[in-house]
């Protein structure tokens, strides 16, 4: 659960003198909304990002039609990227969470990840990757039951739902708990369960007391990624 | 299944001579350099004009000395020792390159001189490299006792300067064309030796020097049949720039009056004859001497030079 | 544990199109690639396999632009992360060979410097990149030499690369080449020096690292073992085309391209039995760049090829998604259908061991007793250069018996270093025995060459391992046949000719090789001579030094069919030495597993290659490369590098990297104390080790093919 398990390795670079077109150009063709700025030795400089492309209006408005195209084409990296104190990091070694701070937090959707010392490029880390974690987290990568189980807020009660179905001999892929919304003294507890039928299952869930099926549905792993060519 | 056919459907080749092929093979290579070419025609102009300094090659009366020879205008115009124009002449369409104090010719001189010179010089590397490449074969093939022998032997020789050892031995022999050779030959010798024993004991290492050894081939036939060829390209350019240095050290020689006793007209003496006119304002002895020395040497140079870049590229 | 599919998101790292690359030479423009296309993405190994000469290296080179002063690019493109790699400046490309594309290759030597210890190397790559402290670096290369099992990894950072073992340093350059974390790893033949059991455990390191830093890997080998066990997608190169592309799996079960086929035709398998079958070469040759035929490149050689063939060059396509062929008629060609071609030669042959169950093996005609082999090795105290002190000796044969009956072929196997060659040289007289005895055809022949006999030294001959070598290129090929010829007096002096050409063609070659000189030959037709040579005075036994180590697949079946062929007709008896052991299943009836100077285990073929082993023949078996994926083998590596045979370990010599010592009582104290016993498991087959046969009968075989 740490940010190098999750993070893109190797992800696309461009140096700092490169035209912004050919960031663009970059960006667009392989469909990414993040370009880490690089000096020698992967050293980050900056980040270029979707927003930083676009001309930012007050600068048009002082423009002419001429001066517009011959802005454009002296435009380079470095004039366009994020840099200085609004460009954040992320370490590594750094817990997923702490990644979905400093993303809350700035309100930005993608953090290069660096090493120390030196700031050296190692990754990228974006939206997309947590909800991955979020997806791994919750199991919806492989097939089997998706229980919701409503419990009241007191010590044992997490126990006596893993050991009814631990007896039975069926598998726990993921499990998590929220609070339960707007109730405070309930807790929702999610969990995937495998290598059992629907009926048996809710059988046992029933027997627990105290405690309340709010869903049950099964799930099947989402369809398999673009084909490569 | 369509027929298939090992891999000899080559045409049929006319089969030539292994011989005429490497020799063909050699000129290509000499071709296809123009640094080599460049050389080469330096060195022929020194062999046409050698080969042509009297008329003995097309008129064979030249060679008995009878009364009834007369040299072709042409070409052998003067002899080298009998003063035929004017004292110091300078150069005029008469005496092309001038005369000397003698009134002798300098042209015909210097293609005497050339003779000369092309025969001490090649001789007497040919012979270091027969004593060389032997030493130098034993040393490497049997290496141990026998190399190490050989090898202080040779360090002693090369210890030496060159022109301290050129000295010492005319100095004890007397200047005679034979000592020059001598002289020439000890001194190379161990260069030559040590070259063909460093390639003998990269060569011998070859597997069909073991394949000759396991079938109990003597070590001569080894040393010869299979060693030798495979090291003569190497040797040859290694030749050739002695030959280079050969023509400057007889050159030396003759300047330092340790060469052929005069009237010999080998270039090295014209130099040192002609230098105390270069101050009296006839410096055309010194001159022509010194260039037709330089030439040649360079032009020799050149095609070691461009043969070895060719071969090199070749491999 | 994360739901990624590997490498398949996003762009590929490296997308190469149409790549053309061309060296200028005396010629004119020499096509050498043309129309390679392929991508790698993160996490990938891309397999590049074929035979010499095909375009492998100039494709790894090219795309760095590595092409030296006469190569080009001529056509196409390489996209890397995103951005053209082709016309960019040698500035540019600098920085990223530094920064993002890292390369190995067959010779670790090249990227090192011999006069730098190996942690000042490795640091620089990050001290001058990027600026980073000196302790920091160290820290960092110390941990990435861990990473790459290194043993002992804070020694090997003070040593100079010439102090390392060759499977150590190519394994600090695969360690430098990580350091900087490139997107891409090039690697041209990197395991290609090394031995078995070195090169098994680096391409399980290729493959962790594949996997753990998401490296898009480009894997250069001629080996199609090494290519099965590395690689995710395969492309198979010839001359100078990509002419299949398919994932791993589908290429080994369904080659689509005939090359393909013809290909692991050729392969010696570790299964089949020298009884069992004869290897179906590729005839012909891989044509010249320059002198390509008009249509299909292949089409020469091609068991399957017809006009249209000839008329138009195929494209590379897509057979199904995935799986790319360049042939026009792969749709059609069933591969299980293949028979040989008619001309090919004999049907598999009996085996060549008496057929009569319960008759007695022929009289051995080799007998080797206690051989020993010392070399005196200079010793390092300055009392050793006066003679004095004490002479080490490198024991490269130390106390050998076997002996080989009539007829019979003695496979020699071992990493290398272990003695091999110096056996053999021992036994043909190029170095003299320290001691024991050897017997031949009832003569001593404990000693030099030049000391025996004209009538031994002529039926005792032998075939070398270096093609380039084993022919003297100033004479014919014709000459060089004739030489024994003439000093045996085989023949009478007026039927050399015809005698010289009677070994051509039973070499499979005709009169027209007579007047040609080494240089006009290829390296299997180099090889077929110093055959045709050393059977010309048919000798009694044929001692062969790796005879095919250098050659390509294709020419290396030739070869040995060829071996086979002629030995079997002459009744000759064979030592035959390799480093490959499925070369040696395929021509020895019987086989002898050498360490560190010592035979430690030798049979009856079949038995070897089956339980029970000798541990150190399990390891061997356990690291030959496969050229086939389905093949499982048990995991087994050894540890650390031949010892030194200066001062071989006490007791069990293969005590210090033994994986199996823990089967003895007490993690196996006694293999370090004591020799081991000779332990007879029947049938001749004998194994050298202190565990009990029982226990290792009861182990499980090493190679498990899938049913
Ligand atoms: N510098 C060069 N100049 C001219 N031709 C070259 C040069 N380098 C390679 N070639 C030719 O290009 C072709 C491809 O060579 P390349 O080295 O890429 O083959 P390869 O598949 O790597 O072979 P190997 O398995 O022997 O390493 C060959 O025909 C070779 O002779
Ligand atoms: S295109 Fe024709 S010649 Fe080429 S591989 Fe296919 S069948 Fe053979
Ligand atoms: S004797 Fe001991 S160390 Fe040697 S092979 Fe057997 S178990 Fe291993
Ligand atoms: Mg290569």
């Amino acid at each position: 659960m740490l940010v190098k398990d999750y993070m893109t390795r190797h992800p696309i670079l461009i140096e700092p003198r490169k035209h912004v077109t050919d960031a663009q150009r970059v960006m667009t063709e392989a469909g990414i909304r993040h370009l880490p700025v690089v000096g020698d030795g992967k050293r980050l400089l900056g980040l270029v990002t979707r927003q930083r492309l676009a001309i930012q209006p007050h600068q048009l408005a002082s423009l002419d039609v001429w001066e517009i195209t011959r802005y454009l084409a002296d435009l380079t990296v470095a004039d366009v990227m994020v840099k200085g104190p609004d460009l954040h990091t992320i370490s590594p070694d750094a817990t997923l969470e702490e990644a979905a701070d400093v993303m809350i937090r700035h309100k930005i959707s993608g953090l290069p990840v660096v090493e120390a010392p030196g700031n050296i490029v190692v990754g990228i880390l974006t939206e997309t990757d947590l909800l991955i974690e979020l997806q791994d987290l919750l199991g919806a990568v492989d097939a089997g039951w998706r229980v919701v189980m409503r419990v009241p807020d007191r010590p044992g009660e997490f126990r006596k739902l893993v050991r009814a179905i631990g007896d039975k001999g069926w598998g726990i892929m993921a499990m998590g708990s929220v609070r339960t919304p707007k109730d405070p003294k309930h807790w929702d507890l999610i969990l995937k369960v495998r290598w059992c039928g629907r009926e048996e299952l809710l059988d046992v869930l029933r027997g627990i007391p105290d405690q309340e099926i709010v869903d049950l549905r099964e799930t099947r792993p989402p369809a398999a990624g673009p084909a490569a060519g | 299944m369509p027929p298939s056919s090992p891999a000899t459907v080559l045409p049929a080749r006319p089969a030539r001579p292994p011989l005429a092929q490497r020799l063909r093979a050699g000129l290509d290579v000499l071709l296809r350099s123009r640094v080599a070419l460049v050389g080469a025609a330096l060195v022929l102009f020194w062999v046409l004009v050698a080969a042509f300094a009297d008329d003995c090659l097309i008129q064979p009366a030249c060679w008995t000395g009878s009364p009834d020879y007369t040299p072709t205008p042409w070409l052998a115009r003067y002899p080298f020792d009998k003063g035929v124009g004017p004292i110091l002449g300078a150069p005029s369409a008469e005496h092309w390159l001038g005369t000397d104090r003698n009134g002798r010719d300098l042209w015909a001189r210097l293609a005497y001189g050339a003779r000369i010179i092309l025969t001490l010089a090649p001789l007497s590397v040919g012979v270091a490299v027969l004593l060389g490449g032997a030493l130098g074969l034993m040393a490497g093939y049997f290496g141990g006792v026998v190399d190490e022998l050989i090898s202080r032997l040779l360090d002693t020789v090369i210890a030496f300067p060159q022109i301290i050892l050129y000295l010492i031995i005319i100095a004890a022999l007397g200047p005679s064309a034979a000592n020059v050779v001598l002289a020439i030959t000890i001194a190379g010798a161990p260069g030559i030796a040590r070259l063909v024993r460093s390639l003998t004991l990269d060569i011998k290492t070859r597997d069909y020097v073991a394949a000759a050894q396991t079938r109990g081939e003597s070590p001569w036939y080894i040393m010869a049949v299979e060693i030798l060829p495979n090291a003569s390209g190497p040797i040859i350019i290694d030749a050739m720039l002695r030959v280079g240095y050969a023509v400057f050290a007889i050159g030396t020689l003759g300047f330092l009056g340790l060469g052929l006793p005069p009237p010999s007209p080998d270039w090295g003496s014209i130099v040192n004859l002609g230098r105390r006119f270069i101050a009296a304002g006839h410096p055309w002895d010194a001159l022509w001497a010194s260039l037709a020395t330089a030439s040649l040497v360079i032009g020799l140079n050149l095609m070691a030079d461009g043969l070895s870049e060719e071969t090199q590229r070749y491999r | 544990m994360h739901s990624r599919p590997p490498g398949k998101i996003g762009q590929p790292v490296i997308r190469v199109d149409q790549l053309g690359i061309a060296y200028e030479t005396r010629q004119g423009l020499v096509h050498a690639v043309r129309e390679v296309s392929f991508e790698i993405h993160r996490g990938e190994t891309l397999g590049l396999v074929g035979e010499s000469g095909c375009g492998k290296s100039t494709v790894a080179y090219g795309l760095v632009n590595y092409l030296g002063r006469n190569g080009r690019i001529v056509r196409g493109e390489i996209q890397f992360q995103g951005q053209s790699l082709v016309g960019r400046s040698e500035e540019e490309l600098r920085r990223l060979r530094g920064d993002q594309i890292s390369m190995v290759f067959q010779d670790p030597m090249t990227s090192l410097n011999p006069v730098m210890p190996v942690g000042e190397q490795m640091a620089e790559v990050l001290t001058v990149h990027r600026a980073m402290p000196k302790d920091e670096a160290r820290t960092r290369c110390l941990e990435m030499l861990r990473r790459v099992y290194m043993p002992d990894p804070a020694k090997v950072l003070e040593r100079y690369p010439h102090q390392i073992s060759g499977g150590q340093q190519q394994r600090v350059v695969i360690a430098m080449a990580l350091l900087n974390n490139p997107a891409l790893l090039v690697m041209d033949e990197p395991t290609t020096a090394l031995d078995v059991t070195v090169e098994a455990a680096v391409l399980d390191l290729i493959a962790d690292l594949r996997r753990d830093f998401d490296t898009a890997i480009l894997f250069i080998s001629h080996n199609l073992g090494v290519i099965a066990r590395v690689s995710n997608r395969v492309g198979v190169m010839y001359a100078g085309e990509l002419v299949e592309l398919a994932a791993v799996d589908e290429l080994f079960a369904d080659p689509r391209h005939p090359y393909t086929q013809g290909l692991l035709r050729c392969l010696p398998r570790l299964g089949r039995s020298k009884a069992s079958s004869l290897l179906h070469p590729i005839r012909g040759r891989v044509p010249a760049p320059d002198r390509l035929p008009p249509g299909c490149v292949f089409e020469p050689r091609c068991d399957y090829a017809r006009q249209a063939c000839r008329a138009e060059r195929p494209a590379l396509r897509a057979l199904r998604p995935g799986h790319h062929t360049r042939c026009l008629f792969s749709d059609e060609i069933d591969a299980a259908a293949w028979a040989p071609p008619a001309d090919e030669g004999r049907p598999a042959v009996a085996d060549s061991r008496p057929a009569a169950a319960g008759g007695d093996p022929p009289a051995p005609i080799l007998n080797v007793a206690g051989l020993k082999t010392y070399y005196r090795h200079p010793s390092a105290s300055p009392l050793g250069v006066l003679g004095l002190g004490q002479t080490d000796y490198v024991k490269a044969v130390d106390n050998v018996s076997f002996a080989v009956p009539k007829g019979r072929t003695l496979g020699i196997v071992g990493e290398s270093g272990c003695g091999k060659s110096t056996l053999i040289k021992t036994l043909i007289g190029l170095e003299s025995p320290s001691g024991g005895r050897a017997d031949f055809i009832g003569f001593d022949i404990n000693r030099r060459v030049s000391q025996r006999d004209l009538a031994i030294i002529r039926e005792l001959q032998m075939v070398f391992q270096n093609p380039d070598a084993t022919m003297n290129p100033s004479y014919t090929v014709g000459q060089q046949i004739e030489r024994p010829l003439r000093r045996f007096k085989i023949v009478p002096p007026a039927q050399v000719h015809a005698e010289v050409v009677r070994l051509l063609r039973a070499v499979k070659l005709d009169e027209h090789y007579y007047d040609r000189f080494p240089r006009q030959l290829s390296g299997g037709e180099k090889q077929r001579i110093g055959i045709a040579r050393a059977f010309a005075g048919r000798p009694d036994l044929v001692l062969c030094d790796e005879p095919v180590s250098a050659l390509d697949v294709s020419v290396q079946a030739a070869v040995l069919n060829l071996l086979m062929e002629i030995q079997r007709e002459q009744n000759t008896t064979m030592l035959f030495i390799s480093h490959d052991l499925s070369v040696v299943r395929f021509l020895s009836d019987d086989v002898a597993v050498m360490y560190l100077g010592q035979i430690v285990e030798i049979g009856p073929a079949e038995a070897i290659y089956a339980p029970p082993y000798h541990p150190y023949t399990e390891s061997l078996l356990a690291a030959v490369p496969i050229p086939d994926p389905t093949v499982e083998q048990e995991p087994i590596r050894l540890e650390g590098s031949v010892p030194s045979p200066l001062h071989p370990p006490s007791g069990c010599r293969f005590h210090t990297r033994c994986p199996r010592r823990n089967l003895l009582p007490a993690g196996g104290q006694i293999c370090e104390t004591t020799e081991p016993p000779w332990q007879e498991a029947g049938g001749g087959h004998r194994l050298y080790c202190h565990i009990p046969l029982e226990t290792l009968r009861g182990l499980a075989p090493v190679v498990k093919a899938q049913a």
